[in-house]
Formats: structure tokens, sequence, C-alpha cells
């Protein structure tokens, strides 16, 4: 690794310290090497990952900071603009429009703009998309399961959910399956049990 | 900030505005990676002004881009290398459109600074630091020994010449230099380097030596003739064997002459018993020449043989009856030697059970004594019964002699109908091959988009995609409808550039396919790539499916003038690899991976 990325990332990891405590975003070093960095976000206020705590992984290219850092959740979200699957992020900023003038901590603070404001036309999960724009009820209420369930987000738990998420691992499906499923199917217990089952 | 969405990486890469040969340039003679700002504690802290954005120090050698934004030298050369645009507001930049900043290089080096080293509480400008931190009384040096020791400089003196474990210390006995810590290491070396008296000659050899002094010079040492082998087991010192070779010449060559006979002896059994193998050998090879045609041949064959054994064994009986009379008899006889055996057999059984000696030649001398006579008659009596067997024996041998042609004909008929049909199954199998793999081709072009590809011996093709081998793997080309679009999938099972090693690289090209002529360009439409899992329990498969829509404006959707279009267009960053080993995506070894191409209706 060039130097140059690593007098970038530990000027960052000083600056971030100094400048963050109040955003809710945290970086911290995964190894001792400064190629793998863990995140942190919280989940902005008035979206239903208020409070939920998301974990990234994030990793510095040897040609950092010319070429984007490598950022993706570790913390399943139920989101247009994310994989529901593998945290696969879809952000221009983390592809073709990185600039070298980006940081790590307008990364995150770009990603936690990007849980407020998502973009369902051009998204990154097709499933989470279409929820979005056809039953933006189902979507709210998934994406805050979601988030009460991984991330810890605070507040009531939709019963509904929980009862029906219980049915269908008494059926003998593994929990994240059946929560992939529900959400899916707009939390239509038969449908989602019909795709399981097939 | 905006936050724009949803575009999948494309391989193609746009090429820089400015001329990249004033850039590469540039960058020659200073083309090290690790310059960049000054990386001091200011005081007081550093105006945003001062700091590059690129490295976040103070400028180094700023410069200002037409758009007003001050960077280092280095680092703006580094980006704009990269994409030739400004970092901050994404105006086009080139090399030449960056200005020397000499106003805020004053104003940089006019910043105060902290001393690096502990302890040291000067403050200075920063274009006087580093004169300073040189001359500095707090700065540490490390130990011109290299035990890796940082030392204020007034404690070096001290450490380098009594501390330091690794200081030089002069051995006494071989005069030499040896690390003060590795004095045991020394010992063992110089000990080594000790002369020690050797047990023969009694001189004085230097230890390490001495074995070879031992074994190949000393001639005083031990050693035994070298005719050991052959026989003379004489040692003497090595002087003493050199006269000995000399006086016993004679002796050595007896032992070897001893010796050789030996091993002649050794070697005719051995030719003998060779002999022998070679013959059994060939009797076995006979034996199967005899059987081998067919199973119905080899019984009727085998049949034969048993009849004409049978009857051969009567007539030596008979013949053994009529020896005295007529000894040629035998001589018509075909078989050689293994019936002249059985004969003498039959007629010494034959003599003791008459118990009379009866010599060859004294038959009509005694024609008197009766027991003779009967004899001879019941010898006239077997003369008649052999003559009639004789010929019919005669008569049967040439039967099996026709049967024998007969058969070889068939033989010979049938050898080469097998040759026929050898070669009718051969042309057979060779229509079934075309024909497979015309299928293949028929289902490829009717699978209408929906294609499976199946990479086999996945965890072989992963190593060589690491050692870097075969990176790359091509599908089958595929049509969109039979009379459509031709494309492929291409992945990196270890990744491709930036996601080398971390993610799977997934990648659809174009083909050149038969109805191109016919077809709009580019290409537009839809395709899903979906990497299947094939988990046992069908409600724990998660499959990851990504949907892309071509973008017409790229290279990849236009008409292909190659057989596949160089261009692809997918992710390069599909899917993370751990998940693949861990998650159940590959069964049996296979990878299953799915291609949905739906051509836009403008297109179809």
């Amino acid at each position: 690794m060039s130097s140059i990325s690593v007098t970038r990332i530990q000027r960052e990891l000083k600056d971030i310290k100094s400048e963050c405590s109040g955003q809710n975003i945290k970086i911290e070093l995964y190894n001792d090497e400064y190629t793998n960095l863990r995140g942190e976000i919280v989940g902005p206020p008035e979206t239903p990952y208020h409070g939920g705590v998301f974990k990234l992984i994030i990793k510095i290219p040897e040609s950092y900071p010319f070429n984007p850092p490598k950022v993706s959740f570790e913390t399943k979200i139920w989101h247009p603009n994310i994989s529901s699957v593998t945290g696969a992020i879809c952000l221009d900023i983390l592809k073709d429009q990185w600039a070298a003038a980006l940081t790590l901590r307008t990364v995150l603070l770009s990603l936690q703009a990007l849980l407020s404001d998502a973009e369902p036309d051009d998204p990154q999960d097709a499933v989470v998309a279409r929820q979005f724009k056809e039953n933006k009820r189902a979507f709210l209420k998934t994406a805050k399961f979601w988030a009460q369930h991984y991330a810890h987000a605070p507040g009531p738990v939709d019963k509904d959910c929980v009862e029906k998420l219980k049915k269908a691992t008494e059926m003998g499906f593994f929990k994240d399956v059946s929560l992939e499923a529900l959400s899916k199917y707009s939390w239509n217990l038969e449908t989602a049990i019909q795709h399981l089952t097939n | 900030m905006s936050v724009k969405l949803g575009i999948p990486r494309s391989t193609e890469r746009a090429s820089p505005v400015s001329s990249p040969d004033v850039l590469t340039n540039e960058l020659n003679g200073f083309d090290d990676n690790t310059t960049v700002g000054y990386d001091y504690e200011f005081i007081p802290t550093l105006d945003n002004k001062y700091m590059c954005p690129i490295c976040l120090l103070a400028l180094r050698d700023p410069v200002q881009t037409g758009c007003g934004h001050r960077f280092c030298h280095l680092c703006i050369l580094r980006c704009i290398k990269k994409k030739a645009r400004c970092p901050i507001d994404q105006m086009i930049l080139s090399p030449k459109q960056l200005f020397q900043d000499r106003s805020a290089h004053r104003e940089v080096l006019d910043l105060k600074v902290r001393c690096t080293n502990d302890n040291c509480d000067v403050v200075s400008e920063l274009r006087n630091i580093e004169q300073h931190i040189e001359a500095c009384p707090f700065r540490k040096v490390s130990c011109k020994h290299g035990c890796g020791e940082l030392l204020l400089v007034e404690d070096c003196d001290r450490h380098e010449s009594d501390l330091c474990p690794m200081r030089p210390i002069m051995c006494s006995i071989c005069q030499q230099e040896f690390p003060f810590n590795a004095q045991n290491e020394h010992e063992e070396d110089c000990k080594q380097h000790q002369p020690v008296e050797c047990q023969y000659c009694h001189h004085q050899i230097k230890r390490y030596r001495l074995n070879q002094h031992v074994s190949g010079e000393c001639p005083q040492a031990p050693i035994r003739c070298v005719f050991d082998k052959v026989g003379c087991h004489l040692e003497l010192s090595r002087h003493g064997i050199q006269k000995h070779m000399e006086g016993a010449t004679q002796i050595h060559l007896q032992y070897l002459l001893s010796t050789v006979s030996a091993l002649q002896k050794h070697n005719d059994a051995l030719q003998k018993s060779l002999q022998e193998a070679k013959d059994k050998i060939k009797q076995i090879d006979d034996n199967n020449m005899n059987l081998s045609p067919a199973a119905m041949l080899r019984t009727s064959m085998a049949g034969l043989d048993l009849d004409d054994q049978d009857e051969l064994s009567s007539v030596n009986i008979y013949d053994a009856d009529l020896t005295n009379e007529t000894p040629s008899a035998s001589g018509t006889e075909e078989n050689g030697e293994y019936d002249e055996i059985a004969m003498i057999k039959a007629y010494n059984k034959h003599m003791e059970e008459n118990e009379i000696p009866i010599p060859i030649t004294s038959s009509s001398a005694s024609s008197g004594s009766s027991p003779v006579v009967a004899t001879q008659n019941g010898g006239t009596g077997g003369e008649c019964t052999t003559s009639t067997t004789f010929q019919v024996l005669q008569k049967k041998h040439t039967d099996h002699d026709q049967k024998i042609v007969s058969l070889d004909h068939h033989v010979r008929e049938l050898s080469a109908k097998m040759d026929n049909q050898l070669l009718q199954m051969k042309e057979i199998s060779n229509k079934v091959i075309s024909v497979e793999s015309k299928l293949e081709q028929q289902e490829l072009r009717c699978c209408n988009g929906v294609y499976y590809w199946r990479i086999k011996d996945y965890a072989q093709m992963r190593k060589s995609a690491c050692t870097g081998e075969t990176p790359v793997l091509h599908s089958p080309g595929f049509y969109t409808s039979p009379q459509g679009y031709r494309m492929c999938m291409r992945v990196n099972l270890d990744g491709v550039e930036d996601a080398q090693g971390s993610h799977l690289s997934l990648f659809i090209h174009i083909m050149k396919g038969e109805h191109d002529d016919l077809l709009t360009w580019p290409f537009s439409g839809s395709i899903t790539l979906t990497v299947l899992n094939q988990r046992e329990l069908p409600s724990a498969r998660s499959h990851v499916t990504e949907n892309l829509e071509a973008r017409t404006n790229l290279m990849a959707f236009q008409r292909p003038t190659t057989e596949r279009n160089q261009k692809g267009y997918g992710y390069i960053d599909f899917f993370p690899l751990r998940m693949i080993d861990s998650q159940g995506f590959v069964k049996d070894n296979t990878l299953v991976i799915k291609a949905q191409v739906k051509v836009a209706e403008s297109c179809a």
C-alpha cells in the first residue's frame, strides 16, 4: 500500500474523531493495515430507519483517494438502493462520481442522506423498489421492522409482523429466509409461504 | 451533494481529456507515491485554505486550478492522471490549467509548526523546521549497529560503544569481529578454526577440516584395499596400501579370476533359465493362437485334439506290440519325441508283463520256442488291424485338415466382417457427435434469451482464476430469439480490477450472430443476471439477481465487428466471493448462472 493512502486515512481518522461526535457516524480501523475499516451510521429521524445502527464494511483500495473506497452494508437493510441480500450500495459517488476531495466522512453522510431520500427509479434492489412505488405503506412497515430486527432501532415492534414471522418459522423455515419472503410479498403470509415451499 | 443512483459500472473507461503524455512526463522524475503535503502540528491549527483537499495536509508546492482551487502539485497531478476533472467541482482540468501559486507557497512556509521530537518545545516557521529537526537536541537517531533502537543524540555514543547488544567485539583467538550478542555462535564457529591433532598422523589440523583430512589426505589413516570386494580384505594405512597395491598384483588377479568365473557361471545359469522362460512363453503363445478365433471354434478344436490323442495313444500300444517286426512303424508317426517316449514306455510295460526279454533281432533265430511264436502270431494279427486303423486315421487326418482349412476361411470372413462393422460404428459415433453439437447449437438458438450456464469443476476453475491461469470464462453464445441477438456471459471467478479477490464479476457481451444484418442496432432491452442458490431446501434458496438496462450509447451494445464485442456490460462487484463459498451457491462443484434477456420492443 502506498503511503499516500495510509497518511490520508490516518488524517481522516484523526479529523473524524474531532468533527463527527454529534453527527451519528463512526469509523474505526478493523485491522492495522489501513485497508479494512468498519463504519457505523445511525438511521436519520423521520425515516423508518430512525435510531437503527447500521454497520458498514469499508475497504480502502491501494489507489485511494484517487479511487473510491468500497463500501457495503454489513447490517441488513430494506432500501430500494441497497441490495437486501448482499448489502451492495448503488451510489454514484462510490462509483463514477468519486472525487479525490471526498472523504470517508462525506461518504457516510451521503449514505445517511440516501436513507432519508431513496431513489426508487434507479434501484439496486428491484423488489424493494417496486414495493416502494406500489405499496408505500408495506415498504415503510418492512423497512422499520428490518431496522428494528437487524439494526436495533428503538420503538414498539409491529405485532402483525412478529406474528407472521413466528408462523413462518414455526413451519420450519429459517428466520432470515422467512423474513425475506414475507417482506417481498408485502406481509401476505399465504403467498410468502407458497413462495417458500416452491 | 447530489445523490444519483443505480448506475451499474461498465468496463468502458473514459479517456482523459488531456493528452496523457504531458501528464506522464510531468510525473516521471518524481514517480514516488509517497510525497504529500507537510504533516506537522500547526500553531495555531492549520487554516482550511492552506490544506490540500486530496492529502488533507498543508500544501506542498501549491498550484491553483483554473477553477480557483489549491492543491499540492503532486497530489493534483496524480489525481488528474486518473480522471481529468477538478476533484472539488468536477470541472474539466488538464495539467496546462495548473498554475504555481507562489503567494500561497510563501504563506504556507510562514506558518508556525511545532518540532516533531518528543519533549522539544520549539515552535518555528515551516521553512526552518526541517533544519531545526536535523539539529534538534531531542532528535532521535537509530543505532548504527542495526539493533533497531532509536536513541537521543546525546545517548548515542555510549549506547553504540558500551550498551548495544550488537556492538562489535574482537575475538582474541581468530582476530575477527563479531556482534556482542552472537558470542556463543562465534565461539562455536571459532572452535572449528582451532587446530586439533589427527589421531593417525599426529599433525595439527583445523577442526572443520579434520574429517576431510582423515578421509582423503592423511597418509597414516587406515583404509581398505580397493580389491576388498573381490576378496582382498586387507586394511592398511594410506601409505601402506600403495605399497600393497604395487606388490600384490598377482594375488589380486587371482581374486579377480575367481570372481569372474563365478560370475560367468551365474550368467550361464541365468541364460538357461531365460531360455526356458522364452520357450514357455512361446508354448503359451502357440496355445493362445490355437485358441483365439471364437468360442465355438475353440470347443470344436479342443474336441478334435482330444480325439486325436486318444487315437494316437491307442496306436502307440499297437506299435509297441509290433516293435520287433516293424521298427520303422514308429517312423511314420508324425508326432516325434512325445510318441517315441510313450512307445518306449508301452514297450517296457509289455516286456514286464511277458517277463521274457526279447532282443529285437532274435525273432527269426528263435523260431522254435512257442511263446515267441505266440507273440509272433499275436503280432501278425496286430499288423492287420494296424493297417486298417492307419487308413482310418489317415482319412480322419485329411478330414481334419479340410475342416481346419474351411474354419480358417470362416475366421477370415468373420474378421473381415468385424472390421467392416467397426468402421461403420465409428461413422455412426461421429454422426452422433455432430448431431449432439447441432442439438446444442439449436438449444442455444431456441432458448429465447433465457440461458442457464453451468460452470462445472467450479473449485478447479476458481483456483485457476486465482492463480491467473484462466481469469475469465465465457459462456457459449445464445440467441435472444431464433432470429435474434447473440450474446454470452463473461465471468471472472476471482473478480477483476478493483474487485479482484473480493467479488465475482459478471458481464454480458454481445456476439456476432447470423441475423445481425436484420436486427436494429445498437441493442436495447433489459438483462437480468442471476447467480442461483442451490441449497437443498427450496425455501432457503436466496438467489442473487441484478437487473440492468442496456445503455445504447455504450460500445458494449453496438453491433459487434469481432466475434465477440470487446466491451461488456455488467458488474465488477456482482456478488461477494465469501457468500458463494459459504451459502450454498455451489453444489456438486457446479455454479449456475442464469441470464434472461428481454429485447426492447423498439428493437424486436
